[in-house]
C-alpha cells in the first residue's frame, strides 16, 4: 500500500520544496491566505512542496530569481519583460483569467465627455495609476506615442487606483487618464469616453525558473492549472473557491511571445516613479 | 410573654426582612430615578446630535443642492433620452457637487446620493460606479420621501452599511424630480454626542435581523457580533472603513464582559427597552445606559449604549449598605434586648413557679404580708392549718384574722410581737397561738422575717408550724421522765433497803457462826459450822456483786482518790485467796516490779475488788498449776500507768467467747455456772471498775493452756510519808476494858455484838432503839463509846447522834459514836459522819473492822 502511494507520486515530497515568490510588499497573512490553497493544489499534482519566499520589492524578486533562489514567481507583464531581458531562463507558465474569463485585457486613455483625437491632448494633465502598472505609464505612454506624443510632453500624476483615475477625469481634475479599459467603461454612465485602446495584453502570470526547475515540473504546473475551468465547471470552482481573487478564475498556458505587445509599448526601460507636476 | 428563642429569632428575621426590603426598595427607587436621568441625558444628547445633522444636511440641501445649476444638471440627467446625455449630466452633477461632498465627507458624511422619483439610484457620490438600482424596497426613507414628498429623517440599515439618513425630495416648480440623501455614520452622531457630553463613551449596536434582511451578499463580513447580545451586531469592528468610530476602550470591553449575559441586559435588549445597568470596575461603579434607536418606520433596530462612571450610583449603594448596616444593627440590639428581657422574665417566672411549688408543697404554713400587715400570699399548708381560703384573706390584715383572738385578749396589731419585730427589720422566732377559721386555736412555732428593699421594710414573710402534737409529746415525755425518775428512786431505795435487810440477818449468821466456831465443838459440828460460815461468806460475795452491779448500772458507783500502799492492799486482797488456792493445791504468786511505786493515789478498795475478782476466777477455773499476779509500771507521759497481769494455767477460754466475756451475765457457757457457780457478773464489774478508774482490761487465752487477764490503772504516785488513814496498819492497841453502849434493834445482832465485845473484855450496855439509847446517854455519862445502829424504830441512829452532839455543844465533851449499820450503800458513810458520828462499820460486822474502828475513835479522843 505504501509502495503504491510512492509510485502514485513520482515527485516525492523528499525533494527540497520549491521557492515561490508572491507579489512584493504584500502582507504575509494575505499572501498565505490567497496563495497557499493554490500551492497546496499544485503540491498534490507535483509531489513536491513549496515554500514562500517573501521579498520587499520587484528588484529583490528579480535578483533572487537570477540567483536561482526563487523557482516560481507571480509576476505582472512589466516585471517579467524586465526579468526576461536579464535572465532568459525565466519561463512563463500560465496566465490567470480575469473574472470575465479573459486571460488578456486592454488599457485605455479616457476623457470626460465625448471622445476626441489624442492629438488634442498635447500639454494636457494626465491621471495615471501606478508606475509599474501595465495600464499606467507604459500603456499610456505607448498609446500617446502612437499619435506622435509622449507622456513627458504632458503633465502626469499617479493616482494609484484605476477608479480614482476615472473619477478624477470625470470631475475634470485631469484632462485624460490612463487605466484599464474595463474600468474606464464602468464610468461611461458618468460621461467618460475611451479615446485610445491597446491590443490585448497578457495578465499576471506564473513564471518558472527553468534553471532550477525541471521541464516536467513546469509542465506539471501548467497542466494542473490549465485543467481547472472554474468559470465553467462547478467542481473546479469549488477547488479554487478559497484562492485569491486574482488567481481563482482559471488560467491559460503562457508563452514568451504573449509579451511582445508589451515590448512594443515599452519605449523605455526606466519608468518614472513619480508624476511630473 | 413566654420566652421563646425561635419566636424572637423569627420576629427578628421578619423585621430584618422588612427592613431590607424597605431599604432595598428605597435604594432601587433612587437608583431608577438616577438611571432615568442618565437615560434622559443620553436621549437628549442623541436627539440633539441627530437634529444637528438634520440642520446641517437641510442647509446643504437648501444652499448647495437646491440651486439652479445643480437642479439643472439633475433634471438634464433625468430628461436625457440617450445614455451619453445621461452620462454627461450625471458627470456634471458629480463635478458640481464633488467639492461639497468632499467637505461633508470630512464631517463624517457617509453617503451622498441622488435618486430618481421612482426610487432608482441616480448618482452615488460615495460609490459612483453603482447606479440604476431600485431602492424603494430596501430603503423606506427614500420611498417615503419620494411618495410623501417630504423630508424623511432617521436611522436606517442598508445594503452595505447603516446610517442616519436625511432624505430630501427635489421638487422644481411642482415637478418631482427625485430626492437627495445625505447619510452620516454613527461615528458622526457619536462625535456630536461627545461634543455635548464628553465624559461618556458610546457604542452603537444593530439588530441582527434588521441588518441581515437588507444586506447585500458577502457584506456580513463587515459586521461583528456585539459583545453584549448575540442578536446584535456592531458595524466594522475591524475598522476597514475610514468613518468607523474608534474601537471600544479597554474599560468598555471590561464592562461588556461583565454585562454580557446579564438577564436584565438580554431581556431589556430583546424588548427594546431603555435601561441603565451598572457594573463594578477598578473599584468604581460604571453605568451603561441603553437607548433604543428606531428606524424611519418606527421599528427599534439599534441601540446607542453610553458608558459612564456613575459615582452617584456608588454613593446610593453605599448609603443603602450604610443604612442597612445601621438599621440591622439597631434591630439586632433591640432583638437582643427583647431576648434578654424575655429570658429574664421567663427565668423570673420559672423561679416564681419553683418558689410557688416550694411554698405549695411545704408542710409548714407560709404567708407574706406587705409593710402594713396586709396579706399578699398564703400557701396551701397555711390554708389547711388555719382553715381559711387564700382568696378570703388576701388583702386583709393577717394579724386581725388569725392572731387576734380570745386567748391573747384580742391583741391589737400594733402590740403583736411578730409585727413589732419585723416592722423594725428584726427577725421573730417564737411560739404563738393562731386562731383557726372554725374558731379553734392552733399552737404554732413562728419564724417571721422582714422583706427589705434598699434597707426599707416592704413586707414580711412568715412561716409557722403546728406544734400541738409536739407539745403533747413533750408533756408526755416529761411525765414519763418524772415517772422514770420516781421509779428509779424507788429502785434505789429498794436496793438500799434490800441491802440493809439482807445484811442485818447475814450479820447475825456470819458473826454468830464465828462465835460458835470459836467455842468448843465436836469435830462434826465444827465441820458443819465451817460450811455454814463459808456459805454465808459466799452469799455475801454474791449479794455484794449484785449490789455493785446495780450501782454500776444506775451510775451510782464512784471511785475514790485517796493515798494507799500498793503492797499492802494487794497482800490483804490476796491473803484469803491464797488460802483458797492452797486448798486446791495451786501456787499463787505475786511479783511486783521493783520500779513500781508503792505509795499511790487511788481507790484501794476497788483495786482489791478487781484483783480479788480476777484471781478468784483464776482459782475457780484452774485445776492444777499456778496463778501469777504481776504488777509493773508502764512508761507513760502523764502519770503512772500500772499494769496488772493475772495469768493462770487453767482451762482457757474459747476464742469466739473472748469478746463477750466482759459482758454481764456472760460465762463461757451455761455449764460453767452449774460447775463453778458465780453470778456471771464478776468480769462485767471488773471492766466497769477498771474503766471508772481510768484503765482498760483485756484478755488473752489459749484453750487448755491458760488465760491471762491484763488491766491498767492510772495512779498518781505520792510521797511515802503521807498518812494512811484507811486500810492502814490496823495496830490494835490493848484498850479497855471499855464501857460501851450498843444501840441495836435486831436481837440477833445485839446478841452477836454483845458476845463479840464481851469476849474482848468490854462492858456492854444495850438499848433497843434510839429513844432508849438517848435516855441512857442523857442519864449516864460513863460510856466510852457508842455503837449505833442507824435504822431503828422509834428514833434512828442519826437522830440520836444529832441530839447527843447538840447536848455536848451545851455541856461540852465528846462521846465517840460508831455507826454500825447495814446501810452499806455508797454515800451512807459520808451521810453518817456528817451527822456527827465518828466512824463507820458496815454489817455484817467483821470483828477486825469493829475493833479497828473502836481503836481509832478511842485513841483519837
Amino acid at each position: 500500500m505504501l509502495l503504491a502511494l510512492w509510485t502514485t507520486f513520482p515527485f516525492a515530497a523528499c525533494a527540497a520544496p520549491f521557492a515561490f515568490a508572491p507579489l512584493p510588499m504584500e502582507q504575509p497573512e494575505t499572501v498565505v491566505k490567497q496563495v497557499k490553497p493554490m500551492l497546496a493544489h499544485l503540491e498534490k499534482s507535483l509531489g513536491n512542496g513549496f515554500r514562500i519566499e517573501f521579498s520587499t520589492d520587484y528588484g529583490d524578486i528579480l535578483k533572487k530569481f537570477s540567483e536561482g533562489k526563487v523557482d516560481l514567481a507571480y509576476l505582472g507583464p512589466l516585471p517579467y519583460v524586465a526579468l526576461k531581458e536579464k535572465y532568459p531562463q525565466a519561463v512563463p507558465v500560465v496566465h490567470f483569467n480575469e473574472k470575465s474569463g479573459k486571460s488578456t485585457y486592454t488599457c485605455a486613455i479616457v476623457v470626460a465627455g465625448e471622445a476626441m483625437p489624442l492629438s488634442k491632448l498635447k500639454g494636457a494633465k494626465i491621471a495615471l495609476t501606478q508606475p509599474l502598472s501595465t495600464c499606467g505609464y507604459l500603456s499610456t505612454d505607448g498609446l500617446l506615442r502612437q499619435s506622435g506624443l509622449n507622456l513627458e510632453q504632458m503633465k502626469y500624476r499617479y493616482l494609484d487606483k484605476h477608479d480614482e483615475v476615472a473619477l478624477a477625469v470625470t470631475r475634470g481634475e485631469f484632462d485624460a487618464g490612463g487605466l484599464k479599459t474595463a474600468i474606464g467603461k464602468k464610468y461611461s454612465h458618468m460621461g467618460l469616453s475611451v479615446v485610445a485602446e491597446t491590443q490585448p495584453l497578457p495578465g499576471f502570470a506564473l513564471i518558472a525558473n527553468a534553471r532550477t526547475m525541471k521541464p516536467e515540473a513546469i509542465e506539471a504546473i501548467r497542466k494542473s492549472l490549465t485543467a481547472l475551468q472554474p468559470l465553467k465547471n462547478t467542481e473546479d470552482a469549488e477547488v479554487t473557491r478559497t484562492w485569491g481573487d486574482n488567481i481563482k478564475y482559471g488560467a491559460v498556458s503562457a508563452k514568451d511571445s504573449d509579451y511582445d505587445v508589451v515590448r512594443r509599448l515599452r519605449a523605455r526601460a526606466d519608468i518614472p516613479e513619480d508624476g511630473n507636476f | 410573654l413566654r420566652f421563646s428563642p425561635s419566636l424572637i429569632i423569627a420576629a427578628f428575621l421578619l423585621l430584618e426582612s422588612a427592613n431590607i426590603a424597605f431599604l432595598h426598595h428605597n435604594w432601587r427607587d433612587k437608583q431608577e430615578q438616577y438611571f432615568a436621568q442618565q437615560a434622559i441625558s443620553l436621549e437628549t444628547a442623541y436627539r440633539s446630535s441627530v437634529n444637528m445633522y438634520a440642520l446641517a444636511t437641510e442647509f446643504v440641501f437648501n444652499q448647495v443642492v437646491n440651486q439652479p445649476d445643480v437642479i439643472d444638471a439633475f433634471r438634464a440627467g433625468i430628461n436625457a433620452t440617450d445614455e451619453e446625455g445621461k452620462g454627461a449630466a450625471r458627470g456634471r452633477l458629480y463635478r458640481l457637487l464633488y467639492p461639497t461632498y468632499s467637505k461633508l465627507k470630512a464631517s463624517n458624511l457617509r453617503q451622498f446620493h441622488f435618486h430618481l422619483a421612482n426610487g432608482e439610484s441616480f448618482l452615488r457620490f460615495h460609490d459612483p460606479a453603482k447606479f440604476g438600482d431600485s431602492l424603494f424596497d430596501i430603503r423606506p426613507s427614500i420611498r417615503l420621501a419620494n411618495t410623501l414628498k417630504r423630508p424623511v429623517l432617521g436611522f436606517e440599515t442598508g445594503r452595505v452599511l447603516s446610517g442616519f439618513r436625511y432624505v430630501y425630495p427635489i421638487i422644481l416648480n411642482g415637478e418631482h424630480l427625485g430626492s437627495m440623501e445625505a447619510s452620516v455614520s454613527f461615528r458622526a452622531i457619536r462625535d456630536a454626542m461627545a461634543e455635548i457630553e464628553h465624559s461618556r463613551e458610546y457604542a452603537f449596536l444593530l439588530r441582527r435581523d434588521a441588518v441581515v434582511s437588507k444586506l447585500a451578499e458577502d457584506q456580513l463580513s463587515l459586521y461583528g457580533e456585539a459583545d453584549l447580545h448575540t442578536s446584535y451586531l456592531v458595524e466594522d469592528p475591524n475598522l476597514k472603513l475610514p468613518d468607523s468610530p474608534p474601537p471600544p476602550s479597554k474599560t468598555v470591553l471590561a464592562l461588556n464582559a461583565q454585562l454580557r449575559g446579564l438577564p436584565k441586559v438580554i431581556e431589556g435588549m430583546n424588548a427594546g427597552r431603555t435601561m441603565t445597568v451598572t457594573a463594578e470596575l477598578n473599584d468604581k461603579t460604571w453605568a451603561a445606559t441603553f437607548l433604543p434607536v428606531r428606524n424611519v418606520e418606527d421599528r427599534q433596530v439599534a441601540y446607542v449604549v453610553a458608558y459612564t462612571e456613575a459615582p452617584f450610583a456608588q454613593t446610593l449603594w453605599r448609603d443603602y449598605l450604610l443604612w442597612l448596616g445601621i438599621s440591622s444593627l439597631s434591630l439586632l440590639l433591640v432583638g437582643l434586648l427583647v431576648w434578654r428581657i424575655l429570658r429574664y422574665q421567663s427565668e423570673l417566672e420559672s423561679e416564681k413557679q419553683n418558689l410557688q411549688a416550694v411554698t405549695d408543697t411545704v408542710a409548714d404554713g407560709l404567708y407574706a404580708m406587705d409593710e402594713t400587715g396586709h396579706l399578699t400570699m398564703v400557701n396551701p399548708a397555711a390554708e389547711t392549718l388555719l382553715g381559711f381560703r387564700e382568696s378570703e384573706v388576701l388583702g386583709k390584715i393577717g394579724h386581725d384574722i388569725f392572731h387576734s383572738h380570745a386567748v391573747n385578749n384580742n391583741l391589737p396589731k400594733e402590740q403583736c410581737p411578730i409585727y413589732q419585730r419585723v416592722t423594725c427589720a428584726e427577725p421573730f422566732d417564737g411560739e404563738e397561738i393562731f386562731a383557726r377559721a372554725d374558731g379553734g386555736t392552733l399552737q404554732v412555732e413562728v419564724a417571721s422575717r422582714a422583706v427589705l428593699e434598699r434597707d426599707r421594710v416592704t413586707g414580711s414573710v412568715t412561716v409557722f408550724r403546728d406544734i400541738t402534737q409536739r407539745k403533747k409529746a413533750e408533756a408526755a415525755l416529761n411525765e414519763a421522765k418524772a415517772a422514770a425518775e420516781t421509779a428509779n428512786r424507788m429502785k434505789s431505795e429498794f436496793l438500799a433497803n434490800m441491802s440493809h435487810e439482807i445484811r442485818t440477818p447475814m450479820n447475825g449468821i456470819i458473826g454468830l457462826t464465828r462465835v460458835a466456831l470459836d467455842g468448843e465443838l465436836e469435830p462434826g459440828q465444827r465441820e458443819n459450822l465451817e460450811m455454814v460460815s463459808q456459805s454465808a461468806h459466799l452469799l455475801m460475795t454474791i449479794i455484794n456483786d449484785i449490789l455493785d452491779f446495780s450501782k454500776i448500772e444506775a451510775g451510782h458507783l464512784t471511785v475514790e482518790k485517796i493515798p494507799f500502799r500498793l503492797q499492802r492492799t494487794l497482800d490483804s486482797a490476796i491473803q484469803p485467796l491464797a488460802l483458797r488456792a492452797a486448798e486446791k493445791g495451786l501456787e499463787l504468786r505475786v511479783e511486783i516490779d521493783s520500779c513500781t511505786p508503792n505509795s499511790l493515789l487511788g481507790d484501794p478498795v476497788r483495786l482489791s475488788q478487781v484483783v480479788t475478782n480476777l484471781i478468784g476466777n483464776a482459782i475457780k477455773f484452774t485445776q492444777q498449776g499456778h496463778i501469777l499476779l504481776k504488777v509493773r509500771c508502764l512508761p507513760d507521759a502523764t502519770d503512772k500507768l500500772l499494769e496488772f497481769c493475772i495469768s493462770d494455767t487453767g482451762a482457757g477460754i474459747p476464742e469466739d467467747k473472748l469478746d463477750s466475756i466482759f459482758e454481764a451475765f456472760s460465762q463461757v457457757d451455761a455449764s460453767i455456772t452449774r460447775r463453778f457457780g458465780g453470778t456471771g457478773l464478776g468480769l462485767a464489774i471488773v471492766r466497769n471498775l477498771v474503766t471508772l478508774m481510768g484503765g482498760t482490761v483485756s484478755v488473752e487465752s489459749t484453750l487448755g493452756v491458760g488465760s491471762t487477764f491484763r488491766f491498767t490503772l492510772h495512779c498518781e504516785a505520792v510521797a511515802e510519808s503521807e498518812p494512811q488513814p484507811h486500810n492502814g496498819p490496823v495496830s490494835i492497841k490493848p484498850i479497855g476494858p471499855l464501857h460501851l453502849l450498843l444501840v441495836e434493834d435486831n436481837a440477833v445482832n445485839r446478841r452477836l455484838a454483845v458476845t463479840l465485845l464481851g469476849k474482848a473484855g468490854h462492858r456492854v450496855s444495850v438499848a433497843e432503839d434510839g429513844a432508849e439509847a438517848l435516855a441512857l446517854l442523857l442519864a449516864k455519862h460513863d460510856f466510852d463509846a457508842v455503837l449505833m445502829d442507824v435504822q431503828m424504830p422509834v428514833m434512828d441512829g442519826m437522830e440520836v447522834t444529832r441530839a447527843v452532839r447538840a447536848h455536848e455543844a451545851i455541856h461540852h465533851g465528846h462521846l465517840p459514836i460508831i455507826a454500825m449499820t447495814a446501810n452499806a450503800m455508797a454515800g451512807d458513810r459520808e451521810r453518817f459522819l456528817a451527822t456527827g458520828m465518828d466512824d463507820y462499820v458496815a454489817k455484817p460486822i467483821s470483828v477486825g473492822e469493829l475493833f479497828a474502828a473502836l481503836n481509832r475513835v478511842i485513841c483519837r479522843d
